[in-house]
């Protein structure tokens, strides 16, 4: 049976000339139903890139797609004729955004913009629309939801109005989701809040998520397998606990001893924090060879020449390392990267 | 907002008095004779020069003077001008051709000024653009009186389609080559500012938004681009009308419309100090209100803006 969603071998490029950005160099990941796949990386990496890729939703120009794959249950959807991407949205794939304050457009009431879907995409009346978008405001547990349903978005507050958000998102059912760093805007406090709902109610749906984040603990959390992208590509592929066990790529080390982890108690107690030194490339003049190699504490002459491809390690796991085997060996208890080049 | 209404509407009051006394101050306290120039080569009679100073009150101080010159126009007289002609008549004549100018124009530069606007915004760069691009800068290049000349010449003199005067009581058809010519400036104005607008709101993450959610393309430009694009637009040409109510002294001259701005023309021409303070203080009162209608529309546009 053919997987939900498979990104295979996806370019992207932005602008023109000499100063033209390979934004994706070949991304590659597979989405099952009721499936939640985590896409980590550096701000820049292409995450959300990939995501509008996939939606057909891209800035286009100046982006442009170059080659690679998008299918939805098997059907190849670039190049696909436009009104059959359009009836796919919203419908099959949906997305939520980070920031819910700009993507919700302020001189419409929540209501008129959940109702929307229903008008147009099911041809129902204004007011049966309407009655669904309480409905839906109600499953994303907004209080009052019928009172609400008729303010503006400035008139709630960053949760609700990413509750708003999602509720639009999943208006006609769809079977895949894509939630882009949905909780970066938020309070901690609400972000926790905004994620246990999006995980309920893929469950409820049996939709597949695919969840764009910085938030490691979220990804222990919810996630079923991880992507690790770096400069347009992935780097790392596996679930959340070979991840965080047994990395095999020393970026995903990297950005693991950059961010706090409560969860870790090798970490928790005070360990000093490590970002990851130097610079994510410019995508106008992607490094030779590994990508990662001029911020890579391991990097010998092969990663200077010869480019990683993402292999496979056993298990499902893959990584793009020369070394790979290695560090999954090592494992996360073995010295970090630092302390073995200042050793 | 009935609130924010009713304490803009009490703030044009010291800002209805400030501009009239001023228009009142400049005419008639700072002159040393009034009357010079009125009556020909010679001095006026002791006669005429008492009638008059009765009838504008000039031997009182200049403040008494005015609050009794306003008192009298609050109740609708404006007073009456050196022949003896009541101001009101004058603006009772001349304004409804005023208004249906400015109608005129107003509709022409919001229709073909928006229509210009979006198939150059939405098109992108190419030949609908560049000429919306073009023609703009050439309206906003040239002077009225030139477009107006220039127009009348070849409408009204070498095709004959058009009178070259307008009759004293024009009808709407007979105002639209001058409503054009009035308009055209706006009529830029708005076609750049709604271009401008539509392209910055294509990017706008709402925009994605919408586009995301599977809507029809009509809708998404139809609804949630047009609709935040037009805000600035209408604001403009809320602005605009307070300024087309005003008269067209220009547009006017040329066409030989009797409207407001001619009024003023003549007024100004003549030394007819009455005409001039009375029009000047109408012409205040509209465009106070044109702009508090202004303000609270741009509220009813964009409900993120609460006056409160
Ligand atoms: N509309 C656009 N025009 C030009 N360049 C773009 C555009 N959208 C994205 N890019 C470029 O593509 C690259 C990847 O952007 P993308 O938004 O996918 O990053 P991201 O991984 O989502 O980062 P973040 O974590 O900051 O959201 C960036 O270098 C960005 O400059
Ligand atoms: S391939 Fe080389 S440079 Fe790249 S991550 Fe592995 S060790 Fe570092
Ligand atoms: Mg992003």
């Amino acid at each position: 049976m053919a997987a939900l969603l498979e990104v295979e071998d996806l370019r992207v490029e932005f602008g023109r000339g000499p100063e033209t950005a390979s934004v994706l160099n070949g991304v590659g990941y597979h989405v099952d139903e009721g499936e939640t796949l985590a896409v980590l990386g550096e701000s820049g990496s292409g995450k959300s890139v990939t995501a509008q890729t996939v939606m057909g939703i891209l800035d286009a120009p100046p982006g442009r797609i170059i080659g690679g794959s998008v299918r939805f249950r098997g059907e190849e959807l670039l190049g696909a004729d436009p009104e059959r991407r359009r009836l796919l949205r919203g419908e099959s794939m949906a997305m939520i955004f980070q920031d819910a304050l700009s993507a919700l457009n302020p001189v419409y009431t929540v209501g008129f913009q959940i109702a929307e879907q229903f008008r147009f995409r099911r041809g129902m009346s204004r007011k049966d629309a309407t009655a669904r978008a309480v409905e839906m405001l109600d499953q994303v547990r907004i209080p009052n939801a019928k009172q609400r349903v008729k303010e503006y978005p400035h008139q709630f507050s960053g949760g609700m109005r990413q509750r708003a958000m999602i509720a639009m998102s999943l208006a006609l059912d769809p079977e895949l989701l894509i939630a882009d760093e949905p909780t970066t805007a938020l309070d901690v406090t609400v972000q926790a809040q905004i994620m246990d709902l999006l995980d309920e109610l893929r469950r409820e749906r049996g939709m597949g998520l695919v969840l764009i984040t910085h938030d490691l603990g979220v990804v222990a959390e919810v996630a079923d397998r991880i992507a690790v992208m770096y400069a347009g590509r992935i780097v790392e592929h596996t679930d959340a606990e070979t991840l965080y066990a047994r990395p095999g790529h020393p970026y995903t080390r990297g950005l693991m001893d950059s961010v706090p982890r409560v969860d870790d108690p090798g970490h928790a107690a005070g360990a000093p924090l490590r970002p990851i030194p130097g610079l994510p490339p410019s995508l106008a003049a992607i490094p030779n060879g590994c990508p990662f190699h001029p911020r890579c504490a391991y990097a010998q002459d092969v990663c200077v020449d010869d480019v990683p491809p993402l292999r496979e390690l056993g298990d499902g796991h893959q990584a793009a390392c020369h070394f790979a085997e290695r560090f999954v060996a090592e494992g996360t208890d073995r010295p970090t990267t630092h302390e073995v080049v200042s050793g | 907002m009935g609130r924010y209404t009713l304490r803009r509407l009490l703030q044009l009051i010291p800002v209805f008095l400030g501009t009239t006394f001023l228009v009142y101050w400049l005419v008639w306290g700072l002159r040393e004779d009034p009357f010079a120039g009125k009556c020909g080569q010679r001095e006026c009679s002791p006669a005429f020069r008492a009638a008059l100073t009765e009838r504008y009150n000039l031997d009182d101080p200049l403040i008494v003077q005015y609050l009794k010159y306003l008192g009298a126009v609050l109740t609708g007289d404006f007073g009456q001008t050196f022949s003896g002609t009541e101001v009101s008549t004058l603006i009772a004549d001349a304004y409804p051709i005023t208004i249906k100018l400015a109608i005129v124009a107003l509709v022409i530069e919001a229709v073909i000024g928006i229509i210009a606007g979006v198939v150059a915004g939405l098109r992108g760069r190419g030949f609908a653009d560049t000429l919306v691009l073009v023609s703009t800068l050439f309206l906003i290049a040239l002077p009225v009186f030139v477009t107006g000349l220039v127009l009348r010449q070849v409408l009204g003199v070498d095709l004959g389609i058009i009178r070259t005067s307008v009759p004293a009581n024009p009808s709407f058809a007979e105002l639209i080559v001058p409503g054009f010519v009035l308009a055209s400036l706006s009529m830029a104005y708005v076609a750049r500012l709604t271009r401008t607008s539509l392209i910055e709101n294509t990017r706008a993450d709402f925009v994605r938004t919408a586009v995301a959610k599977g809507l029809p393309r009509r809708r998404v430009v139809g609804v949630h681009m047009l609709r935040n694009s037009l805000i600035p637009v209408v604001t403009f040409l809320g602005t605009d009308i307070g300024a087309l109510m005003g008269g067209a002294i220009v547009t006017e001259g040329v066409f030989n419309i009797r409207g407001i701005g001619g009024l003023i023309y003549r007024g100004l021409q003549q030394q007819d100090i009455a005409t001039v303070v009375g029009v000047v203080a109408l012409l205040v009162i509209v465009y106070l209100v044109a702009n508090l209608v202004v303000d609270l529309l741009y509220a009813v546009l964009d409900p993120r803006i609460r006056y409160e």
